[in-house]
Order: C-alpha cells, then structure tokens, then sequence
C-alpha cells in the first residue's frame, strides 16, 4: 500500500512538469524583422514614389511628343502635297478649259496655213513652239505645283499658289497668242506676204506721215 | 487508516492538474539567426554567430562558429559587405540613379512642354479660317471694299444701260475682267483657308491686294467709258460737223488750197 502510494506521489511529481505545448519565443526576431521590413518599405515607398514621378513626367513627355509629332506631321504633309483648296481652284479650272482651247487654235491655224501655204514657215514656228510650251506647263503642273506625297519635293502651299498663278497668266498669254494667231492667219493674203518680202510699205508709211503732218498744221475756217 | 488512503490519494489526484500547464512560452536568443537577419537588410554584416574568433591563444573559442564560418562559410564569412540596404548599397545606387533619372525626366517634361507650345503656337498661326487674324483685321474688309466697289459699277451699269451691259460683258475684256476677279477671289479664299506660315500668307494677300487694286480701277474704268458711251445722243440725232471746205476738183486745187491755208510756225 505504502509502495503505491508512494509511486503515485512520484508520478504527480513528474506531472508537475507535463505540457502539451511549448512556445519557443525569439525574441529579437519580431524586432529584427520589423526593423528590417520598416526599413525595406520605407526605401520601397521612396522607390515607388520616385518611379510614379518617372511615370507621370514620361506620360508628359509623351503627350507633349504626340502633340509635337501631329504638328510636324501636319507641317510635313502640308509641305509635300498640295492643299485641296488649291486642287479645286479657280486658276486650275481655267487653265483646264484654255488648254483645249489653245489646241484648237493651232489646229484651226494649220488649217488655214494649209490653204494658204506662205503661212506654213509661221505656223511651224509659233504653232509647235505654243505647243511645246503648253505642254512643259501642263507637265509642271502636274509634277511639281500638283504634287503629291512627294518627299523629295517640299512646297509651301503659298508658293504653290504663285505658282499656280504664274502658270495661269502663262496660259491666258498662250491662249491669247494662239486666238491671233488664227485671226491673223485669216486676214493674212498672199499680198501681206509680198509687202513683208518687198519693204516699199516703208514709203507709203512715209508719204502717209507728210500728209497727215501737212493736214496736222492747216489751217481751217 | 484504508479509507484514510485513499483519500490522500484522491486529493492527490485531484491537486495535480493544478500544475499541469496546457501551454509554456519560452523567449529564447538564436544569435545566429539575429546577425543573418542583421546581414540579410541593413543592421550589421559582421555579427558572426556562434562566433568564429580565436583567443588569445589563437585557438577558437568556439569551434563549431570557428568550422563553420572560417571552413565551411569561408568566402561567404570572408567576402565583402553584400548587405542590399546598407548605406551606400546597391538599392540606394539604384535609388539614387533613379533620382537623376527623375531629374533628367522633369528636364525632359520642361523641355518638350516648351517645344508642344511652340509648337502649338506655330500651328496656330499656321492654320487659316477663324484664326487667320491679319485676314480678320485687315485684308477681308479691303478685298471686301475693292470687290464692292466694283460690283457697284456693275450693278450701275446693268441698271441704267442694260444693253450696253450685256454687251460689255460679251466683249473679250468684259469677260477677260470677270474671269479675273473669279480667279483672284477664289485665290484670296483659298489662301485664307491654307495651313501656311502667316508670313508667307500675308505676303500672298499683298501680292494679290497689288494685283487687285490696279485691276479694278482698270475694270472701273472700262464700266465707266461703256457708261459715257451709253450716255452719248443716238447717231442720227449727232449734228452733222462742218466739213472743211477743201475743194477736192483737183490736187492742183487742192494742194493750194491746204498751202493758203497752211500755218507756218
């Protein structure tokens, strides 16, 4: 009995220490972590912050750069093709409608020259030189003034104007020069061309001018 | 005394989970994970623990920090100071690379801001229409005041003479000179509405005003003398004008006549 007792009482002894968990605390751990994770957010936050800044001034510079580049493009497209105002205008109608016009002449005038043959040398000369010049101008209106998404060739819209309008006076001129041309054409005869050949119009200018000069200084009651 | 017993025992029994313990904390020092987590940030870099130093005998104090740091760990005990958020470390390099690059970014925003409002602004004066304002402050009412100048004349001249109108503007010049106007109006409209250097626009709306102010007096005066000629009596009610009176019998007569009547200066 007294052995009993006795194991028992031993046994309550040893539960004394009995535990069914155990927590090992570190405890410069908690510290060492949370000064480490302060620190790290800290420089991470600056980091942050600082990369935000870079992102917003690099969203600046891009719109700024978009805004540049569609100004550029603008100017850039503005120098390489020709304005759509400038395509329908005025100057380029009438131009379109003399060109024919001045066609029909020369052809109408080595109609006429055919019939009166003297007027062939004329016609050969004025004739194919209106035509070879109303060609070169249609060609660089065309190629230069009408340009298009031509790199090489940068034109300021005002000067395609003059341009223009320097085409379209040359083109009044032509087509002026070739409606004479036909009017001359049918008034000139075969005597025209002797008087041309045979200067003696220079003595009838002469006596023309005397009489003319004497009728100037009489005197009439 | 059996019953005595058994209640010591029982009492026993019933004190003991008074000291039973369902839970214990403990705070411990692990030193050796303190000086990695020291070298792991910022704190420290050479908190070797357990330690590898030696005595004064040169022997180790304590020979397992001794193996494993100076034979096991020994370039690593050995190396350089590779703590990423020390002073002067990589992250604050990096940091401090990131604040020039933030710097040299503003610069950049200052930089293309003022380049965007040149930029702006020499599209804006590029552009024509509402914002063409020398045209808005000066050329429109003087291209508009040559134009109705002119159309005044017209208009004057279709009124009264109708007929002399008709055919003026059937004559070569009449239509020469509305051609004209048509041409330089549709110029001037034109020019307005290009994307152009102002510059270069203006001096085009001068060229034109200098071709344009001579032209229509020019046209001006062709209305004005289809007017006066409209203006003038019909033929038959024209007197007839005294002749001179040159005998024409002879030239013999007549040359006598022109010298008696010659004025010698």
């Amino acid at each position: 009995m007294r052995k009993a007792f006795f194991i028992i009482i031993v046994l309550a002894v040893l539960f004394i220490k009995a535990k069914s968990q155990g927590i090992v605390y570190h405890q410069d751990l908690m510290q060492r972590v949370a000064e480490n994770t302060a620190d790290k957010q800290s420089w991470l936050l600056l980091y942050n912050n600082s990369l935000d800044t870079i992102q917003s001034h690099r969203k600046k510079v891009l719109t700024n750069w978009s805004t540049i580049e569609a100004v550029q493009q603008k100017i850039y497209k503005s120098l390489t093709n020709v304005d759509d105002g400038i395509k329908q205008s005025r100057q380029l109608y009438y131009i379109a409608l003399k060109v024919p016009k001045i066609f029909e002449n020369i052809l109408e005038a080595s109609k006429i020259a055919i019939g009166k043959p003297y007027l062939v040398v004329y016609w050969n000369g004025t004739g194919q030189l209106l035509i070879d010049k109303i060609l070169s101008l249609q060609n660089f209106v065309s190629d230069f003034i009408m340009s298009h998404d031509n790199d090489s060739l940068l034109i300021d819209q005002t000067t395609r104007d003059q341009l223009l309008w320097t085409v379209y006076n040359q083109v009044n001129t032509i087509y002026n020069i070739s409606n004479n041309m036909v009017y001359q054409f049918r008034q000139y005869s075969l005597q025209m061309a002797i008087n041309k050949v045979v200067p003696y119009q220079w003595y009838i200018n002469l006596d023309k001018g005397i009489t003319q000069q004497i009728l100037n200084n009489a005197k009439f009651r | 005394m059996r019953k005595m017993n058994f209640f010591l025992i029982m009492i026993t029994f019933l004190l003991l989970p008074n000291f039973l313990l369902a839970q214990t904390v403990t705070p411990v020092q692990d030193k050796a994970n303190n000086g990695q987590l020291k070298r792991m940030v910022f704190n420290q870099w050479d908190d070797w623990q357990p330690t590898p130093n030696t005595n004064w005998l040169g022997l180790p104090k304590n020979p397992i920090g001794w193996f494993y740091w100076r034979v096991l760990h020994h370039a690593y005990w050995n190396g350089k100071d590779k703590r990423p958020w020390k002073t002067g470390g990589q992250f604050q390099q990096n940091y401090l690379s990131l604040l020039v690059q933030k710097n040299f970014d503003r610069k950049m925003v200052d930089t293309t801001n003022k380049m965007m409002e040149t930029n702006l602004a020499t599209a804006l004066s590029m552009t024509g229409g509402i914002a063409d304002l020398p045209y808005q402050l000066y050329f429109e009412n003087k291209f508009a005041g040559l134009y109705q100048d002119v159309t005044n004349y017209y208009e004057a001249l279709q009124t009264k003479y109708p007929a002399s109108f008709n055919l003026m503007m059937n004559s070569s010049n009449g239509k020469r000179y509305i051609e004209f106007l048509d041409v330089e109006k549709n110029r001037i409209e034109t020019i307005h509405e290009l994307f152009v250097d102002r510059g270069s626009r203006m001096v085009s709306y001068f060229k034109i005003l200098g071709e344009l102010q001579p032209a229509c007096e020019e046209i001006k005066n062709y209305i004005r003398s289809y007017m006066l000629l409209a203006a003038l009596p019909a033929p038959q009610k024209i007197q007839q004008p005294s002749k001179p009176k040159i005998s024409d019998s002879t030239d013999t007569e007549i040359v006598r006549d022109l010298l008696k009547n010659w004025k010698s200066n």
